[in-house]
């Protein structure tokens, strides 16, 4: 019996020296797979980390809705036949409103780039960096990720909160800033940032990082440039000679250039070229820094998704946009299979060797048109998760576009046409080698040299070499203002489609504030029409 | 030497074989022994109750010539007297051979009377013959009719007797068996009366001195006529009773006991409530006593009593015990004098009788004096309802052949007992009858049971003392038992057993006493002990459960209470309920369904292995995790809400075999004990442990088949193509297909391609056994079930081992271990979608017909070539590997200490250690496997770490008893994932075994989690008087995955339970058995939080340079939250248990009304703050709802029972508040499909699953006005759509809510039927008034054409069948949520059907029970819907959404056959 009292008190002192040992610091958590806000912005790398940050949220301009939606409702473009989901292909019929998610992308990614460039902003003067002149890179870089996403914002949305620090930030219920307010606000983060950033990189960034793909003094000026158009045709600003004076300084900073080669400006082993002034980059060696925005232009008779190689088959041009490229236009070349070259693909086999004629039907044919096939990956789409297509936001082409446009409006349109044909010599030189009769050069066949001509040109040339770049869409709505009508009429007679669903009203030029925003915050007032 | 004892025991059927062949060599060798055998037949046809045929004449014969003979050798010689020729000399019967010489003296008697009947023959003169007292006799008479005479009697038999009539004087009693002769009729004449038959079997008892005659017929009909002219003729008819009395007048009772007043054949007497002035006469008559009366209150005495006995001291010893007298004798005169009669101790209290329950089979009792059980062993099932005491104790003597004597002076005879009793003992059942008389069965030497004034303990206090000890167990199971009361019957001596049934009692005095065992839930146990100076006497008990099981102890978390003392809402059920004697269940949950009230089990799909979402009153969370709190043997086992996944769903690893009892928490004041994790319920689940005593080893194997419940019928090639083409002509677009090709497409069947029969095996072993010192369970289980769809199975094997040991009577530890491995293959199957994402079965309905699954060269085809590109179901199923595996290790080790015997102290560690494993291969040849094959490998380990230490008290505070409780808790759990994945390997071979071999690799992953909970518990539960009882329960838990500023949460609760039944009042009724009222409020919690969901986390955010990746950290996941804490539910529980109608019926009925608040919602932020969403503490909703279980006996007699249990509860949920929101849309994951994508709505005021979408009123028709300002949305055959906000367009805003995934009831129906060894068991499970979103059919029944669709769009809308529902083909048709695709999820479902038969003993040598079963699930399903099944809920756990049907796995139906061997 005394063994059992002893056995026993063992267990109960046992147990109550449990008791007290239990310690509440159990409770404190300790996340040892992530850090927390506490211990973050203390370092230049930091800094740099949480600048690199900025352009992970950029990322999100080639989500779907980001991407497709413009794309889509453009005239230039529609949706495949035999696309399922109207989810998918509303854009093309203007089937959207302020619930449905398509147009409220843009929201969610530019807020995203705002919020991390705030933190940089606010945190990264207090940071006693040793690498002075990183630091002063990455506050510039940060302002000029912020004003780019304002221009997006005004851009599609007008009117928006406008919000320069993380404590601004911290109020749910911001109102909507009159868009001149914000505008001003733009012009103010780029102009700094043109001055303070490199016009070129050095080859890594002082923490170890290479440097290709960061922004430069030229992605700054194009932004600017792009603000000014946008001010001068949409809000008929009139401020053409900003316009045309920061395109210039792109024109004239002899680090951009004009690649020989259209198609070869995209491809992935030409990452960097110096036509290239802003992408979205997509390594494509894992799923971290890739993209699925090719894989709507990649033919669905490929195969669909999932490792067979192919795309989703969403997005084929238009029959009018097709058959509207001059004659011989490099930009219009059409290939056969993965392998070609084209800048269009219209028949053969996917790298996985899904070819025609295998079945009955529906897929013995590129039944439903020619795809787009300029974004081509390296590995011709074997593997359709990895894709190392950069995204091209700003490339030397639009820079001689958009000065071409701002003196044509500025009345100099003797200055503004030999841009154009610039453009056009390009096209008309294929690989760069040939000699092609086609496109000519503007005003060598008859065209009218008047404002209004050479304003279409203008935008011609533009859909032609931007085309499937997401420029379309704006210069529709844009060029409304200047010609009211001009938006619809050109829907109505370019894409059937707009048609189908009977979505064709003015408002939708602008895009809806999201729902889910304004139920967030109801201090957000809807634009009209939604 | 042969006896003639021997030779009645050969007559009575009862030698041996050997013993009989003896005799029968014997007899042989002698005819005369021959003779003397068939007289002994005869004489035990007379007396006995056999109705052999007897051949009287034969016998006669025989009696003649053996009279001729010498007598046979070894009879025992005994001279009948009669007082014509001697005077008779009073007898004393022997005492130690009694029946072999009662019986040899008959058979003497006769051949001597034969002897003097033939001298006199053939002018016989006027005999007379004569019994003494106590001694009986038998004669045949000339005609061969024979009497046989009782003791004191006097018959006279005429000279002239057979010559004209047949006439006899009778005084006494005797026994006629009349040779027919309808010529001379056969007349028996007594002082009051004379007898006269014909041909027939009667007794007739006219003694002097009882001034009356009665007849009372065996068989055949007799007259009876008084001695006055005037008197009536009474025609009496067999087993009627004749009473003419001094005045003449007659009655006739009819269906006497015919055994009862012939028992003085058979050397017994017998009396029924009989005066006692009638029983004296007789005694003095049998055994020549002179009885006097000393106490004149006696003279009214009635009394029913017996006597076999040949001891005139044992009989008078009898009858004074049963009448409460003391006697004195001298010589033959008895004197009956009264004792005094202590106060109070006759009283009947006004406690209640006890109820015990029934066993299930009863055994057939065998009316034999041979039985060798002593009376008070025998068994007896009674079921009685008000009836006097009297009726129940004759009952009992009926049943069970068993003697009672008592009197109505002792007994209180017209007491009123209801009781209902299955196969008890006699004596427990007395006891039970008897409680709270103060009057004690004792049992004396004959074997009849005197029903006697209890003992009064205390009067021997000043003796010298000794003690009882022993050891209660289950008598089936061997486990020790706790909390039985042992009680010496009869004096205040009780006590109670500790856990390991140990008991002792001290300071009893010497004696012979009657020990009585009870527990609750069981049948009480007696056995008789003799208590000697300062010895101690061992007294073991082995308890029998009892099946309707009135008050069982149930687990209740950390501790156990009887039913009776609950007063929170606990549901239980039995290991019999889902375990394999009702149907092999594979995973647990799914066998719970349907089987405790307010526990909904809603399968994910029919795929094996599958989870189940399980909701105890109904969902009580938005965002968190609903589902209940499991704990096993102790240890929380916290179940994700993905329960189908193996990792998340630790009931996948338990082997239903395994369980001994799951006991469902409901209400806040059961739950509170379980603090921040008992909102949702708990769910205690307790596994087998072994028992000391034999060895057992119990085998257990099923095997059978599956096939598929149900099949959906889909378009033929032909069909489809036709389909098609009508679609896109519809939607003005080129048809694909042309008439040539349509002509000639051959038809494959996919979905007959994905479907087989599949086999289920089970096979459990068990041992268990040990000593009291080391208790042991070893068992080892393995299930496998093969899928009905190709690609899928579900394996599980396990190993368990549970050991309980008393290192001392006060300290005591167990074991809890086990082992279990489950793996899962689901390659393609597992329910996921539909559209171009759809899988299994799904992707089989929608594969092209046409299309072979594989191309001439034999590779397959990797996706459907319609416009929806399916991806080829076949293939997946064939080719792919996606293996889920689990292996864990549950264990736990606990020690008991009682520091007194009220206080006792307990502490557990426990350890829960998992391993995961995913295998995802998918080879080159298969879509999935892109160019070079693809595969990802996921590895997990998680491990929980309990301790648990608590102090327990139980003992008396004041006027009640007290069970208190006081504990500390610390849970750790810390786990951990890697994977990776590669693509593009050199070879289909090593699969994910040599993922380095890739040449694309994708990043590797790898988490971490730590999460703590401590935790504070106590509760107290106060009883007083058994009738009050009060429960106080609080927890205080401080949690690691809390907010900063809301660490810890104290979670209080309080009960009140009125056991109303036990008020006095509630005596003089008999409705109700037993009724209790309990009533609790309470709050608990959901622990709800993440682990890290507060903090303020930074995330990775990848970026690249060239091919250069760069991690960059920003803030990621929600806006950080400090404040977050659990989501708190306070619950009001209304409450009734009640018996009725003598616990045939018992019911639980509870109604509640829980709110749930600081509801975790995951609220939309403005993304200018940087965020999309914070998660807050915000929101409320609520549940009310009422829960019956009903438990019926229908039938219980003999072998046959019937029972059922109903239980059936509604909920009503509601959300109350979205912290500002009104409503919140959401999408399942037919997300991509549906257009809008949400098909479900949050909305105030709304409950939780509340399906959204269009309502469809029928179809538009040629004529029909439109009322849209778009004509085409008004085209014929399109689906009308309600314009429910009147601005002629349809679009999103024009949703409604089209029904709700909660049904308004459900519950479960199941019979029991056991007939012998045959049982059978009939399940229903049932849901009534819930809907469904047939997703399969947004691709089935749409008309759309974009992929195969099922055999409904035949009906399809033409312009010349217009009266249909199904819209015309369009392929342009928007797949919108339709109010066509929700449908009824009613159902009623014949769940599982379970024939049993326990095989006789010795069947399989060695075996101690064994049986087969035929069990056939999912057998037959009433209901509406359309899709396979109404039992599926696509979206697993997620309380946001209601039954939705993705192409979900179907169910099939089980056939099992099944052996279960004890040895």
């Amino acid at each position: 019996m005394r063994r059992t009292v002893s056995i026993g008190s063992s267990a109960l002192a046992l147990a109550a020296a449990l008791v007290v040992c239990a310690c509440t610091d159990l409770l404190t958590e300790d996340p040892k797979g992530f850090t927390t806000t506490d211990t973050f912005y203390k370092t230049g790398a930091d800094l740099n980390s949480a600048t690199i940050a900025i352009y992970n949220s950029l990322r999100g301009l080639q989500g779907q809705a980001q991407w497709t939606t413009p794309e889509l409702a453009s005239d230039q473009t529609r949706a495949d036949n035999r696309e399922p989901n109207l989810g998918t292909s509303g854009p093309d019929f203007l089937d959207w409103d302020a619930s449905t998610g398509n147009t409220g992308g843009y929201w969610g990614t530019a807020y995203a780039m705002i919020t991390r460039a705030n933190l940089v902003l606010a945190n990264g003067p207090g940071i006693d960096a040793p690498n002075a002149q990183m630091k002063a890179y990455n506050l510039a870089e940060a302002k000029f990720m912020r004003g780019y996403a304002y221009l997006w914002l005004v851009k599609v949305y007008d009117d928006v909160p406008l919000l320069l620090s993380p404590a601004e930030q911290a109020n749910p219920r911001p109102t909507r800033s009159p868009v001149e307010q914000v505008d001003q606000a733009i012009i103010k983060d780029l102009t700094e940032a043109e001055a303070a950033l490199p016009a070129t990189w050095p080859s890594t960034d002082g923490y170890g990082d290479p440097t290709q793909g960061r922004v430069t003094q030229g992605a700054a000026q194009m932004a600017l440039a792009d603000l000014y158009q946008w001010r001068s045709s949409f809000m008929l600003k009139n401020e053409w000679q900003q316009a045309s004076d920061w395109a210039d300084s792109v024109i004239q900073s002899g680090v951009w250039a004009l690649n020989n080669d259209y198609l070869s400006t995209f491809l992935p082993k030409n990452k960097g070229n110096k036509e290239m002034i802003l992408v979205i980059a997509n390594s494509g060696v894992t799923t971290n820094t890739r993209s699925l925005f090719q894989l709507f232009y990649y033919p669905r008779d490929w195969g669909l998704d999932q490792g067979q190689g192919g795309g989703w088959g969403l997005i084929h041009p238009t029959t009018w946009f097709y058959n509207s490229y001059l004659p011989g236009d490099y930009r219009r070349d059409t290939g056969r299979g993965f392998a070609s070259q084209g800048a269009y693909v219209w028949s053969g086999c996917s790298v996985s060797n899904v070819c025609p004629a295998t079945s009955p039907a529906p897929n013995d044919t590129f039944a439903d048109g020619p795809m787009p096939y300029k974004y081509h990956k390296s590995d011709n789409g074997a593997n359709w998760m990895l894709n190392d297509v950069d995204t091209p936001l700003y490339r030397f082409a639009e820079a001689l576009l958009m000065y071409a446009e701002a003196q044509n409006e500025l009345g100099n349109t003797a200055v503004a046409v030999p841009y154009v044909n610039m453009i056009r010599a390009r096209a008309r030189k294929g690989t760069g080698a040939e000699s092609r009769a086609e496109p000519h050069d503007y005003g060598t066949a008859g065209e009218l040299m008047d404002k209004l001509s050479v304003r279409e040109a203008i935008y011609m040339e533009r859909a032609w070499e931007l085309a499937f770049e997401g420029k379309r869409w704006f210069d529709l709505v844009r060029r409304d203002s200047e010609e009211p009508g001009y938006w619809a009429n050109s829907l109505r007679a370019h894409d059937p489609n707009v048609e189908k669903l009977h979505a064709l009203a003015d408002f939708k030029k602008r895009f809806p504030i999201p729902q889910t925003q304004i139920n967030a915050n109801p201090a957000l007032t809807q634009n009209p029409g939604y | 030497m042969i006896q003639a004892s021997d030779l009645l025991r050969l007559v009575e059927g009862e030698c041996s074989p050997a013993e009989a062949a003896a005799i029968q060599a014997w007899i042989a060798a002698d005819p005369a022994r021959g003779e003397l055998l068939d007289e002994l037949r005869a004489v035990w046809r007379l007396t006995g109750d056999l109705t052999r045929p007897w051949d009287v004449g034969a016998a006669r014969g025989r009696l003649l010539r053996a009279r001729r003979g010498a007598p046979p050798p070894g009879a025992p010689t005994l001279q009948l007297h009669s007082r014509a020729t001697a005077p008779p000399r009073p007898r004393r019967w022997g005492t130690a051979t009694v029946w072999p010489a009662r019986i040899a003296a008959a058979v003497v008697l006769v051949v001597a009377g034969a002897a003097v009947w033939s001298h006199r023959s053939p002018s016989a003169p006027r005999r007379e013959y004569v019994t003494a007292p106590g001694q009986r006799a038998a004669l045949t008479l000339p005609d061969g009719s024979r009497v046989l005479l009782s003791v004191g009697t006097r018959l006279l038999v005429p000279r002239d007797y057979g010559v004209v009539a047949r006439a006899v004087e009778l005084e006494g009693e005797a026994y006629f068996v009349v040779r027919h002769d309808p010529a001379r009729p056969f007349l028996v004449r007594t002082e009051h009366g004379t007898t006269e038959d014909l041909g027939t079997e009667f007794d007739v008892r006219a003694y002097r001195e009882e001034q009356s005659l009665q007849v009372v017929v065996a068989t055949g009909r007799v007259t009876l006529r008084g001695i006055a002219a005037a008197d009536s003729v009474l025609m009496l008819r067999p087993r009627e009773r004749g009473v003419i009395d001094s005045s003449g007048s007659a009655t006739i009772t009819s269906r006497v006991s015919l055994k009862n007043y012939l028992a003085w054949t058979r050397g017994t007497l017998r009396f029924d409530d009989a005066p006692l002035s009638s029983v004296l006469a007789q005694l003095e008559r049998w055994y020549d006593l002179d009885i006097q009366i000393a106490d004149p209150s006696l003279e009214q005495e009635r009394l029913t009593i017996s006597f076999t006995t040949e001891s005139a001291d044992e009989a008078v010893t009898a009858l004074a015990k049963v009448l409460g007298v003391r006697f004195t004798r001298a010589d033959r005169v008895v004197r009956l004098a009264p004792v005094i009669t202590v106060a109070g101790l006759l009283v009947v209290a006004g406690t209640p009788v006890r109820l015990y329950a029934a066993q299930a089979s009863v055994r057939p009792v065998a009316l034999q004096d041979a039985d060798p059980l002593s009376p008070l062993d025998r068994t007896v099932s009674l079921a009685l309802d008000r009836v006097p005491l009297k009726a129940a104790l004759d009952a009992v003597a009926r049943q069970t052949g068993v003697r009672i004597a008592y009197s109505r002076r002792v007994v209180p005879l017209n007491r009123r007992v209801s009781l209902q009793l299955g196969a008890v003992s006699v004596g427990a059942a007395l006891d039970t009858l008897l409680q709270g008389t103060g009057v004690a069965p004792t049992l004396d030497r004959t074997g009849q049971i005197l029903l006697v004034t209890a003992p009064d303990g205390t009067s021997r206090s000043a003796r010298q003392t000794g003690s009882v000890t022993g050891t209660v167990r289950d008598a089936g199971s061997g486990a020790p038992l706790a909390s039985v009361t042992v009680t010496v019957v009869g004096t205040r001596f009780s006590v109670g057993t500790q856990a390991d049934g140990r008991y002792a009692i001290s300071g009893v005095p010497p004696g012979t006493y009657r020990l009585r065992a009870r527990l609750l839930g069981y049948a009480p146990g007696d056995t008789s002990v003799v208590v000697q100076d300062g010895q101690e006497t061992v007294a073991d008990f082995g308890l029998r459960g009892s099946a309707i099981e009135l008050n069982p102890v149930v687990a209740v978390g950390y501790a156990n209470v009887r039913k009776s003392d609950l007063t929170g809402a606990v549901s239980s059920v039995s290991a019999e309920q889902f375990a394999t004697k009702a149907a092999p269940t594979v995973t647990l949950s799914s066998g719970l369904q349907g089987k405790a009230a307010g526990v909904h089990v809603i399968d994910n799909s029919g795929m094996p292995g599958v989870g189940a979402r399980v909701r105890i009153r109904g969902n009580g969370s938005i965002n968190a995790n609903s589902e209940p709190l499991y704990v096993i043997d102790g240890l929380p086992a916290e179940q994700g809400s993905n329960s189908t996944d193996p990792k998340s769903n630790p009931l996948m690893s338990v082997d239903p075999s395994e369980i001994q009892s799951i006991d469902v928490l409901k209400d806040a004041s059961a739950t509170a004990i379980y603090g921040a994790r008992g909102a949702n319920g708990v769910v205690l689940i307790t596994t087998r442990r072994g028992q000391a005593g034999k060895n057992r080893v119990t085998l257990e194997s099923s095997a059978g088949t599956q096939t598929i419940a149900k099949t959906i019928p889909v378009l033929n090639a032909q069909q489809f193509m036709l389909l098609s083409n009508d679609a896109r002509a519809n939607a003005n677009l080129s048809k694909l297909y042309s008439d040539a090709q349509i002509a000639a497409a051959p038809t494959y069947d996919y979905p007959a391609m994905m479907l087989r029969s599949g086999l289920q095996a089970n096979q459990t072993i068990s041992l268990s056994g040990g000593e009291q010192r080391l208790r042991y369970l070893l068992s080892g289980n393995f299930t496998r079930q093969e899928g009905i769809e190709l690609g899928s199975d579900f394996n599980r094997y396990g190993l368990r081992l549970n050991l309980d040991g008393d290192v001392s009577t006060r300290f005591r530890w167990g074991t809890s271990l086990s082992m279990t491995r489950v793996a899962r293959n689901a390659a393609g199957v597992e329910n996921a979608a539909v559209g171009n994402s759809a899988n299994g079965i799904q992707a089989a309905m929608q594969f092209a017909p046409f299309a072979a699954p594989r191309d001439t060269a034999g590779n397959w085809i990797k996706t459907s070539p319609s416009t929806e590109p399916v991806p080829n179901p076949i293939a997946r199923a064939t080719e792919e590997t996606d293996l889920n595996t689990t292996s864990r290790m549950l264990g736990s080790i606990f020690g008991e200490f009682d520091i007194t015997p009220a206080l006792r102290v307990k502490s557990t560690f426990g350890g829960s250690f998992q391993f995961n494993g995913i295998h995802f291969f998918a080879p080159r040849t298969i879509l999935d496997g892109g160019a070079g094959g693809s595969g990802w490998i996921y590895s997990s380990q998680g491990r929980v770490l309990t301790n648990e230490n608590n102090v327990s008290f139980h003992g008396t505070v004041g006027p009640g008893s007290l069970d208190a409780l006081a504990g500390f808790s610390v849970q750790t759990t810390d786990s951990e994932a890697v994977q990776g994945n590669a693509a593009n390997f050199p070879t289909d071979v090593t699969t994910v075994y040599n993922l380095g071999s890739g040449s694309q690799l994708s990043p590797a992953g790898s988490g971490v989690i730590d999460a703590a909970i401590l935790s504070y518990l106590g509760r107290a539960n106060y009883v007083i008087a058994d009738k009050y009882i009060f429960t106080l329960t609080g927890r205080r838990d401080g949690s690691s995955v809390f907010g900063t500023n809301h660490k810890w949460a104290f979670f209080p609760s309080g009960a009140f339970a009125w056991r109303i039944g036990n008020e006095g009042f509630m005596q003089s009724q008999s409705l109700f058995s037993d009724l209790k009222l309990r009533v609790s409020y309470g709050k608990v919690g959901n622990q709800a939080v993440n682990p890290y969901q507060s903090l303020s986390r930074l995330g990775v955010a990848w970026y690249s340079s060239g091919a250069t990746e760069i991690p960059a950290l920003a803030p990621g996941g929600g806006m950080p939250n400090p404040d977050l804490k659990w989501e708190e539910k306070t619950e009001l529980n209304v409450g009734v248990d009640a018996s009725l109608l003598n616990n045939r019926v018992t019911l639980s009925l509870d109604a509640y009304h829980a709110k749930t608040t600081d509801l975790l919602l995951s609220v939309p932020v403005p993304s200018t703050t940087g965020f999309s969403s914070q998660l807050r503490n915000i929101g409320s909703l609520r549940n009310r709802g009422v829960e019956l279980s009903l438990s019926t006996v229908n039938v219980q007699r003999g072998d046959l029972s019937w029972r059922s249990t109903l239980n059936i509860a509604a909920n009503r949920n509601k959300v109350l508040d979205l912290g500002g929101q009104t409503e919140i849309l959401l999408a399942p994951r037919t997300g991509n499909f549906f257009s809008p994508a949400e098909t479900y709505i949050i909305r105030v005021g709304e409950p939780l699953g509340s399906i959204y979408g269009y309502q469809v009123n029928g179809l538009w028709q040629q004529g029909d006005q439109c009322y849209l300002k778009n004509p085409k949305d008004c085209t014929p055959g399109e689906y009308k759509i309600a314009d429910t906000n009147g601005d002629s367009a349809i679009t999103a805003a024009d949703r409604v809510i089209l029904g709700y995934g909660d049904p308004k009831f459900y519950g479960g129906l199941s019979n029991t039927l056991t007939y012998g060894r045959f049982s059978l068991d009939v399940f229903f499970s049932f849901n009534y008034g819930n809907k469904i979103i047939n997703a399969g059919n947004a691709y089935g029944g749409l008309a759309i054409g974009q992929a195969n669709e099922r055999a409904i769009v035949l009906d399809r809308w033409t312009p010349t069948h217009t009266d249909t529902d199904v819209p015309r083909a369009n392929a342009a048709r928007p797949r919108r949520l339709y109010s066509p695709l929700v449908e009824d999820g009613s159902y009623l479902r014949l769940q599982t059907l379970t024939l049993g038969y326990e095989l006789p003993p010795r069947v399989i040598p060695g075996a101690g029970t064994a049986r087969l079963f035929l069990t056939g699930q999912n057998l037959v399903t009433f209901t509406d819907y359309s899709g396979f099944d109404p039992d599926v809920n696509s979206m697993g756990g997620d309380p946001r959404f209601g039954g939705i049907d993705i192409g979900a796995y179907p169910h099939s139906r089980v056939w099992n056959f099944g052996v279960s061997v004890t040895f």
